[in-house]
């Protein structure tokens, strides 16, 4: 490749339809045709039981990760993905090339004697969190004891709103593993006190049975209006992106779902015991 | 004679404890080196000219406890003189090659004589010891330094767990009482990440004030008449300083700010990558090509076409800027102050390494900005949130809502699709840590030891550098290598400590790792403060 002269590389960026490729150095070109050459790899399933991390975002930069989309060519002078100017700052401070460049795929050498890939099963006890990304979007993941969701199919995932000692459910959406996490919207008239959780399944005559539930611990401002004049607030459409970026997993109900009797004298959570599920004590 | 409004800078400094005893050279050790080549040596210099020529200003600087110790670390002070002697040696490779090249030539010499002034300034002047620069400009009262949180973790999505906030709080205050000799009055919150609790959790450390993003101010309720031009004070206590929004933009912008400016030097082009000669390879790590600092280029503008450096013209360059910051500066103290019954302070906090590295020559702008502002008027004088609040400690009384200074002013750079995976791990770690506490309250000899290990390496796996990184993707693979690592061997020490079976090779060989913290004890893994 290096011995192509400089016409050569030109005519095969034109073909690799690599932007700008008649200003480009003989360097530049080089870098740019790899780039363009490496394979995008395969997605990955999500919500494997393996703690693999999530597989590439949409905005995901193809410069540092190996067998990530395709890295924008040298002539580009933006960082894929990070449109703030003040992180982009901030990182560089762990920058190690030019942009576009390509940083080489590196063995690191195990010297100590560990797997680290083997991170363990997470829950002894199942637990459900709730983590605030921004006013109007909820964070939940759950963490279920090893092959449970094997053994009890059907698991889905509720939020709602408590008010008037019931619970009403806003969105639901079916668990895909032991473990897992979901984006969920939120309005900004909710109550951060009355958001809660549940995960459980419908019995056959359709009322939910709540296997774990988990209140909310503490919310960002909904809607904050500042001086600037700048609407923190995440609308639907806003927010369908960012579902989108996080990769999609779980079967979202859509619409409607049967709407059993749920009644919430008080706030309590039943472990699932690995002899199979009990129905939830009413009081 | 009474200026009409206060100016604060502050500028928080911190990198992610990177160490690597196992090998001879290591890529990502290259980020202590280059900031400390480019940021905080040259802002020593900068401070100590001041305080020299009697000038009167004030900095308040954040020093993280992984940079603090990198700092002080016989092994990283070795590695940096070694990268100081390489880039001298390669110095002297580029000179002759650019023995006819009448546009190249001076930007090299300029580089030769600032490399051997740096390693004048760490080797002589401080005994290979950052840490003593900064020292002494705080006991001269320059300085104000203050903590962060031990491993710079994110609060606000810690918090399910308060222990780990609060052990995020006892290694800081700790560390930062060994290695500078007196108790942190103020905090950085890492990435200002704030959460209601908080502000409790800081009384408990003595802990006096801390910083927020402008809109954690502006929304606090009930809202304070002041904006973010006067402090609040939390209801669990500390005082809250909010950024000034005016004076971040002009620094940060892209379309406005001054580190875009033609004449100042180019970050993305290097000889690392311009230059392919026997002494540029040399630099090199395994024969991957990395910045090496040798930037010979000036921004020149939106092309990629990029004209020679000049040092001179970009020094004048920063000057003007800082005269236009001043002034800037001094027309906002004016308006506040007639708006206010007290004279309004100005907060503007930075990363220490925006000044330097990104923008090389932000310490020479910081230089042109206090000698100004203590000479050419006296609208402005600088001062620090402490001697603020010394000054003014009647403040209105809010609590700020959850928010951070980071990408969108919440949480979603730590928590978004790339990295969101973390935090199960992250929160049952720190779940189970809690239970050792509670179960081995006064764990002796082999057991001590693997506990406090598994507190360092719970407290190195919650680093938001890391989920940073993933998100902004600019070494992700090490990002999660050093995640997964430090979960892995929590994991095992865990194990470790409640079957009481003890693999002292292991245990061992982790420990020369990770070696953060010498004074550890497991149990600041603890409600309340454990200091």
């Amino acid at each position: 490749m290096k011995n192509k002269t400089v016409a050569e590389l030109r005519e095969l960026a034109k073909k690799l339809g690599i932007a700008g490729y008649s200003k480009l150095r003989k360097e530049e070109l080089l870098t740019a045709i790899a780039a363009a050459r490496r394979p995008a790899a395969p997605k990955k399933p999500p919500g494997t039981t393996a703690p693999a991390r999530k597989p590439a975002t949409k905005t995901a930069a193809g410069a540092a990760r190996p067998g990530a989309e395709k890295a924008r060519p040298a002539t580009v002078p933006a960082i894929p993905g990070v449109a703030d100017e003040e992180q982009r700052i901030e990182g560089s401070k762990f920058a190690v090339a030019p942009l576009g460049e390509a940083a080489a795929a590196r063995a690191y050498a195990e010297d100590v004697d560990e797997n680290i890939e083997d991170l363990g099963t997470l829950a002894h006890a199942p637990r459900l969190s709730l983590l605030a990304q921004k006013p109007g979007v909820l964070y939940a993941y759950w963490r279920l004891p090893h092959g449970q969701f094997a053994r009890q199919p059907g698991l889905r995932l509720r939020l709602g709103l408590v008010h008037d000692r019931a619970f009403h459910p806003q969105a639901e959406v079916a668990l895909n593993g032991d473990q897992g996490g979901w984006y969920f919207h939120v309005n900004e008239d909710w109550h951060p006190e009355a958001v809660y959780l549940q995960l459980g399944y419908y019995d056959d005559s359709g009322a939910f049975i709540v296997a774990i539930d988990r209140g909310i611990v503490r919310l960002p401002r909904l809607f904050a209006a500042s001086r600037y004049g700048v609407n923190w607030a995440v609308t639907s459409g806003e927010f369908s992106g960012i579902r989108e970026d996080s990769g999609a997993l779980g079967n979202q109900v859509p619409g409607g779902w049967p709407q059993g009797p749920s009644s919430y004298e008080h706030v309590s959570s039943h472990l699932m015991s690995s002899r199979g599920p009990r129905a939830r004590d009413r009081n | 004679m009474l200026a009409k409004g206060y100016f604060s800078l502050v500028l928080h400094a911190h990198l992610p404890f990177v160490r690597h005893p196992e090998h001879d050279r290591f890529l990502e050790e290259d980020w202590f080196f280059e900031a400390l080549t480019e940021t905080y040596l040259p802002l020593l210099e900068v401070f100590e000219g001041l305080a020299r020529d009697g000038v009167h200003y004030r900095v308040t600087m954040s020093l993280t406890a992984p940079l603090l110790s990198m700092m002080s670390d016989p092994l990283l002070q070795e590695r940096y003189v070694r990268y100081l002697d390489e880039r001298i040696e390669a110095l002297e490779g580029e000179h002759k090659r650019t023995a006819n090249d009448e546009y190249f030539r001076p930007v090299v010499e300029y580089y030769q004589h600032r490399f051997h002034r740096l390693r004048e300034q760490y080797v002589d002047r401080y005994d290979c010891d950052a840490i003593r620069g900064f020292r002494t400009l705080m006991e001269a009262g320059h300085l104000e330094i203050i903590t962060c949180g031990a491993t710079h973790g994110y609060f606000p999505l810690l918090a399910t767990e308060e222990e780990s906030v609060y052990a995020q709080l006892s290694m800081a205050v700790r560390t930062h009482e060994r290695l500078l000799g007196r108790r942190p009055r103020g905090i950085w919150l890492p990435e200002c990440g704030y959460t209601p609790g908080v502000d409790r959790m800081l009384a408990e450390f003595g802990i006096d004030f801390f910083f927020l993003d402008s809109h954690g101010i502006l929304d606090a309720q009930p809202p304070s008449r002041y904006g973010v031009h006067c402090p609040i004070r939390t209801p669990g206590g500390p005082a809250a300083f909010g950024r000034d929004y005016e004076s971040s933009k002009q620094v940060w912008s892209a379309e406005e700010g001054y580190p875009g400016d033609a004449l100042y030097r180019e970050f993305y082009r290097d000889a690392g990558f311009d230059v392919d000669e026997p002494h540029i390879r040399k630099l090199r790590h395994a024969g991957i090509k990395t910045f090496t600092g040798l930037k010979y280029h000036r921004i020149t503008g939106n092309t990629d076409w990029k004209e020679p450096y000049h040092p001179g013209w970009a020094r004048d360059r920063a000057a003007e800027h800082a005269a236009h910051f001043l002034q800037n500066r001094q027309a906002q103290a004016r308006w506040l102050r007639s708006q206010f019954d007290r004279p309004p302070i100005i907060v503007a906090p930075y990363d220490a390494e925006l000044f330097g590295h990104w923008w090389y020559e932000g310490p020479q702008w910081i230089d042109f900005l206090f000698r100004k502002m203590a000479f050419d008027q006296s609208d402005v004088r600088a001062i620090t949130p402490a001697e603020y609040l010394d000054r003014h400690g009647d403040l209105p009384i809010a609590q700020p809502p959850e928010c951070s200074w980071g990408a969108g002013g919440y949480h979603e750079v730590w928590l978004n699709g790339s990295n969101d995976w973390i935090y199960p791990y992250l929160h049952a770690a720190a779940e189970r840590m809690r239970a050792l506490v509670q179960r081995f309250p006064d764990a002796q000899g082999d057991q001590r030891w693997a506990l406090d290990q598994a507190a360092r390496e719970l407290l190195l796996a919650q680093a938001s550098d890391w989920a940073f990184i993933m998100k902004t993707a600019t070494s992700v693979d090490y990002a999660v290598r050093r995640t997964k690592t430090h979960l892995h061997r929590f994991r095992r020490l865990a194990n470790m400590a409640e079957h009481g079976y003890y693999d002292r090779e292991y245990l061992r060989a982790v420990s020369e790792r990770d070696s953060l913290f010498p004074d550890m004890d497991y149990r600041i893994f603890r409600r309340g403060a454990w200091v």
